[in-house]
C-alpha cells in the first residue's frame, strides 16, 4: 500500500478550508488508493459536518501545535485560516499574524514537508506607482497605518524571511486576484451584493479577477505538485471597474474621494455596517492592483478554467437568481440541511447507545 | 534655342485655349439641361437658379474624377438630376440613413451600459477614442494646425521608440503625437505615450488617459510594451522637469535619456527622434500657435551584446547623440519658422 | 437561396473584381488613394469583409476582418451586391430600401461609386468564371 500523505488543513470551518477538503476527498477518488488523509485543525468546529477529515480543535499559537504535527507525521501543510479581509485596528490582525508565525516555527521544528499559504495580490498595495502589471517580486506596500492589507504584508514579509532560514522546506505562496464566484464570501462579493455601490468619482481602475473553482483548482495543483515560490494567481481578462459594475448591472454612486478617505478614517475600527458598504479600502476602488501573470503561466503552468468576464456573468446570473426565486432557494438549502441533521442525530444515537452497552457491560 | 522657346510657347498656349473651349462647352451644356428641367416641370416654378455657384460646385466636384470619366458623370449628372431627386424613394433613402444612425448611436449606449465592450489588457477603450476623435481633429487641423514630416520613418510593424523633446507639463502635444500618427500613417497605429505620475492622483483625467491606452511611466511599463510590438512615446525632458517640481522620488532622473536607451537596447527597438516645435508657448494656456512634428530617421541600437547593455559610458555616449539630433532637427525647424502663428 | 454558397466562394468573386479592376482601371484606384480614405465593405450570408486603405499608395486591399477603423463603412447581403453589380438594383434604391447601409461622411463615398460603375462592366464574366448563376 502506497504510504499516505497528510494534509493539515488550517482554517477548516471556513468556506475555503471545506470547499479545499472537500476537492483532495473527491479529486483522488477515482483511484484505488487514497493518496491523502486530511486532518482539519480550527479554533471552532465547522458548522456542518465534513466527511472523511478528521477534525482537531486546537488554536494555532498552542505550544504543542509542534507535538501535533511530528505525532501526526503531517507532510503538508495548508495554511487556509487567513481571513480575507480584516481592519488592522484591534487585536484580532495580531491573531492571525501570530498565528501564522507559530505555525511556521512548529512546521520548521517538526519537519514539515511543504507549506501552502493562499494569500492575496493586496499585499502590493494600490498606488499610483505600482506596474501596470506587478510583477511578484515587487516590493509589499503599506499605503496607510490602518490599511486593510497590513496583516497580510507582515505575514507574507515574515513568510519570506522564513524561506531563507528553512531552505529544504518548499514554501508556495499563491497571491489570489479578487475572488468570485456563487459561493464565495470575499470582498470583492461584499462590495458587490446590493444593486446600488459606491464608487470613487473620476476614478475607474483596472480589476483583475479569478473564480472560487480556479481558486481550488489551484490550492489543489500546488499540494500535488511542488512548486516552490511565490505566484500570482488571477483569470484571463483585465476589467475596468466600471464595466465589471455594467456586466453585473450594478448602479454606481460617486463619491468625492477626500470624502470616502475621511469617512473611513474618523470611523476608525469597522462597526458591521461600515464593512458592509466598503469592504475593500478606498484605494484599491482607486488604482489598478493587477498582478503579472506570466509567471503562473510559465512556471506553475496552471491555466484557470473561467476567464473574468466568464467568473463575473456566472456570478451576476446567481445573483439574479436568489434575488427573483429566493424561496426555492430557501427551500431547497432547508431539505439539505434537515437531512444531513437527521443524519447526524442518527448516529450519535447509535454511538450513544454502543457507550451504553459498554458502560452497562463494564457495570 | 529661339525656336525652341517659340514652340514651348505655342504648347503653353494651346492648352490654355483648349481649356477655355472645355468650360465654355460645359457651360453650355449645363444652360441646356436647366432649360429641360424647366420645361419638364412647369405646374412648380423654382427659385430662380444662379449658374455660377453651381458651376463652381460642379468643377470642384469634377476635378475629384479622372479626365476620361468626366463626360460620363455629365450624362450622369444629367439623368440622376432628371430622376433621382423627383423620386421618393431618395427621400426615403435619406430618412431611413437618419434613422439608422440613431439606431446605432442609442445600441452603442446601450452596449457600454451593460458592459459589452472591448478594452485590451492596459484599459484602451477604441470606442471612446472615437468619441473625443472630433475634439483633437479640430485641434489637429484648425487650432493648432500641425504639420508633419518624416511619417515614412515609423515602421508599419512592430516596436519603436519616440524620443520626443517638449518639456512643457500638459500632455497635449503626446495628443497630437498619436492624432498625427493615427490620422495619417497607413496602418492606423496608435502610439502609447507614458505620462507621469501625478496623473494618475487626479479624477477624471487618470480614467480618461487609460482609456485612450496612454500608460503610467515605469520601467516594467515601457519594457512590457515594447514586447508586445508596440509604439512608445517618451518625453525625458518633462520627467525630469515634473520631478523636480513636485519632489517626487518616484520620478526622478530614473527616466531621463539614458534611462530610456537602456530599455531601448534591452528590447532591441529602434529608437526615433521627434521633434515638436510650436508646443512650448502653447503650455497653461493654449494658444493657437503652429505646430510641425518632425518624425527622424530610426536609429537601430544594438542588441545582444550584455556589455553595451551595462556599460554606462555607451549608455550615456548613445543618449547625448540623441539629444543632439533631436536639437538639430528643432533648431533646423525653428530658424525657418518666421511667425509663432503662421509658421 | 442565396446566390454565394459559401464565403470562401464569395471572397474569391471579390478578390477576381477588385484585381481586374486594379489591373485594367488604375485610375479608379488611383483616385482613392488621393483620397486616403479607409472604407470596409461587410456582406453578410454569407460573411465576408473587404477593407480598402486608401492611406497606401497604391491602395492596399485587405481580404477578411482587420483591425482598421474605416472611415467610411458599408454593410450589406451578399445577394444585394450581387444584384448591385449586376446592373439591376440601383445604389440609391438600394440605400433607400435599407438594403444598403453607408455609416460615415456619404459626400465622400461617392468616390466608390466609380469602383461599382467599373465592377457593374465586368462582373458578368467574373460571374462565369467562379460558377455563380448570373
Amino acid at each position: 500500500m502506497s504510504k499516505r500523505k497528510v494534509v493539515l488543513v488550517t482554517g477548516i470551518s471556513n468556506s475555503w478550508g471545506r470547499a479545499y477538503a472537500r476537492k483532495i476527498i473527491t479529486g483522488q477518488s477515482n483511484k484505488d488508493q487514497l493518496e491523502y488523509s486530511v486532518i482539519g485543525l480550527d479554533s471552532i468546529p465547522p458548522e456542518e459536518e465534513i466527511t472523511g477529515i478528521d477534525f482537531i480543535r486546537a488554536d494555532l499559537r498552542n505550544p504543542l501545535m509542534t507535538e501535533l504535527l511530528q505525532a501526526e507525521k503531517v507532510d503538508i501543510v495548508c495554511h487556509l485560516a487567513v481571513p480575507d479581509f480584516l481592519r488592522p485596528a484591534g487585536s484580532s490582525s495580531e491573531k492571525y499574524v501570530l498565528g501564522t508565525m507559530k505555525l511556521l516555527g512548529a512546521c520548521a521544528e517538526a519537519g514539515v514537508r511543504k507549506f501552502i499559504l493562499k494569500s492575496s495580490t493586496m499585499v502590493y498595495g494600490a498606488n499610483p506607482y505600482n506596474p501596470s502589471f506587478i510583477p511578484e517580486g515587487n516590493s509589499l506596500k503599506v499605503n496607510r497605518s490602518d490599511s486593510c492589507n497590513r496583516y497580510l504584508v507582515e505575514i507574507e514579509s515574515f513568510c519570506n524571511g522564513f524561506k531563507k532560514q528553512i531552505p529544504e522546506m518548499i514554501i508556495t505562496i499563491l497571491r489570489f486576484a479578487n475572488i468570485i464566484g456563487p459561493e464565495a464570501n470575499t470582498p470583492i462579493t461584499r462590495y458587490l451584493k446590493e444593486p446600488v455601490v459606491p464608487k470613487l468619482m473620476g476614478f475607474n481602475p483596472r480589476m483583475q479577477l479569478i473564480h472560487e473553482n480556479d481558486v481550488i483548482d489551484a490550492l489543489f495543483y500546488v499540494t500535488e505538485n511542488d512548486m516552490p515560490g511565490i505566484f500570482n494567481v488571477g483569470a484571463e481578462g483585465v476589467l475596468p471597474l466600471r464595466k465589471l459594475l455594467a456586466l453585473t448591472l450594478k448602479i454606481p454612486i460617486p463619491i468625492f474621494h477626500p470624502f470616502a478617505y475621511w469617512r473611513i478614517s474618523s470611523i476608525g475600527e469597522a462597526s458591521d455596517s461600515l464593512s458592509k458598504y466598503w469592504p475593500l479600502d478606498p484605494d484599491f476602488l482607486r488604482y489598478s492592483w493587477v498582478g503579472d501573470t506570466t509567471k503562473m503561466r510559465q512556471e506553475l503552468r496552471f491555466r484557470p478554467v473561467y476567464t473574468a468576464e466568464e467568473a463575473l456573468r456566472e456570478f451576476a446570473r446567481e445573483q439574479r437568481l436568489r434575488r427573483f426565486t429566493p424561496e426555492a432557494r430557501y427551500l431547497e438549502y432547508d431539505e439539505e440541511s434537515l437531512r444531513k441533521i437527521i443524519e447526524r442525530r442518527r448516529k450519535e444515537r447509535e454511538r450513544g447507545s454502543s457507550e451504553l452497552d459498554l458502560q452497562m457491560e463494564e457495570k | 534655342m529661339t525656336s525652341g522657346d517659340e514652340n514651348i510657347n505655342q504648347e503653353i498656349i494651346d492648352t490654355s485655349i483648349s481649356d477655355e473651349a472645355e468650360q465654355e462647352k460645359v457651360q453650355l451644356e449645363i444652360e441646356e439641361f436647366i432649360k429641360e428641367i424647366n420645361t419638364e416641370t412647369k405646374e412648380t416654378s423654382p427659385e430662380a437658379f444662379s449658374k455660377h455657384p453651381l458651376r463652381k460646385f460642379i468643377r470642384k466636384n469634377l476635378n475629384r474624377f479622372s479626365q476620361s470619366l468626366e463626360n460620363g458623370k455629365l450624362q450622369h449628372f444629367r439623368t440622376s438630376v432628371g430622376e433621382d431627386l423627383f423620386d421618393l424613394d431618395t427621400w426615403k433613402g435619406i430618412y431611413y440613413m437618419l434613422n439608422y444612425t440613431l439606431e446605432y448611436q442609442s445600441d452603442l449606449l446601450k452596449m457600454r451600459l451593460t458592459g459589452n465592450y472591448e478594452t485590451d489588457e492596459w484599459g484602451y477603450d477604441p470606442e471612446v477614442l472615437q468619441f473625443v476623435k472630433p475634439l483633437f481633429d479640430f485641434l489637429y487641423k484648425s487650432f493648432w494646425r500641425v504639420e508633419t514630416s518624416g511619417m515614412e520613418n515609423i515602421p508599419d510593424e512592430g516596436k519603436a521608440l519616440l524620443v520626443c523633446n517638449h518639456s512643457g507639463y500638459l500632455p497635449w502635444d503626446g495628443v497630437m503625437i498619436a492624432i498625427a500618427i493615427y490620422n495619417e500613417h497607413p496602418n492606423q497605429r496608435l502610439v502609447r505615450s507614458l505620462y507621469d505620475s501625478s496623473f494618475p492622483a487626479i479624477p477624471y483625467i487618470s480614467t480618461f488617459l487609460i482609456k485612450l491606452g496612454q500608460v503610467l511611466i515605469n520601467e516594467e511599463n515601457c519594457v512590457r510594451l515594447l514586447e508586445q510590438d508596440e509604439l512608445v512615446a517618451v518625453f525625458p525632458e518633462r520627467y525630469c522637469r515634473a520631478g523636480m517640481l513636485l519632489r517626487d522620488k518616484n520620478l526622478s532622473s530614473n527616466f531621463g535619456y539614458e534611462g530610456f536607451v537602456h530599455m531601448s537596447m534591452m528590447t532591441g527597438a529602434p529608437i526615433i527622434p521627434v521633434s515638436i516645435v510650436g508646443a512650448d508657448e502653447a503650455d497653461v494656456i493654449p494658444l493657437p500657435t503652429k505646430w510641425f512634428i518632425d518624425f527622424g530617421e530610426a536609429i537601430q541600437v544594438e542588441v545582444g551584446h550584455m556589455k553595451s547593455v551595462d556599460n554606462p559610458e555607451m549608455v550615456s555616449m548613445v543618449s547625448e547623440q540623441i539629444q543632439k539630433i533631436i536639437k538639430g532637427m528643432n533648431n533646423s525647424r525653428l530658424s525657418l519658422r518666421q511667425s509663432i502663428f503662421f509658421g | 437561396m442565396p446566390v454565394y454558397q459559401n464565403s470562401q466562394q464569395l471572397y474569391d468573386g471579390l478578390r477576381e473584381l477588385l484585381t481586374t479592376i486594379e489591373m485594367d482601371f488604375p485610375e479608379s484606384v488611383q483616385i482613392i488613394s488621393k483620397s486616403c480614405l479607409i472604407m470596409r465593405m461587410r456582406c453578410n450570408n454569407p460573411f465576408a469583409e473587404v477593407s480598402i486603405n486608401g492611406r497606401h499608395n497604391p491602395a492596399k486591399i485587405i481580404y477578411g476582418p482587420s483591425k482598421l477603423r474605416p472611415d467610411i463603412e458599408i454593410e450589406l447581403s451578399a445577394d444585394t451586391l450581387h444584384k448591385i453589380l449586376l446592373g439591376e438594383f440601383p445604389l440609391s434604391k438600394a440605400l433607400a430600401a435599407g438594403e444598403l447601409r453607408v455609416r460615415g461622411p456619404v459626400l465622400k463615398s461617392f468616390i466608390f461609386q466609380d469602383i461599382f460603375h467599373r465592377g457593374q462592366s465586368i462582373y458578368p464574366e467574373i460571374c462565369k468564371n467562379i460558377g455563380v448563376n448570373a
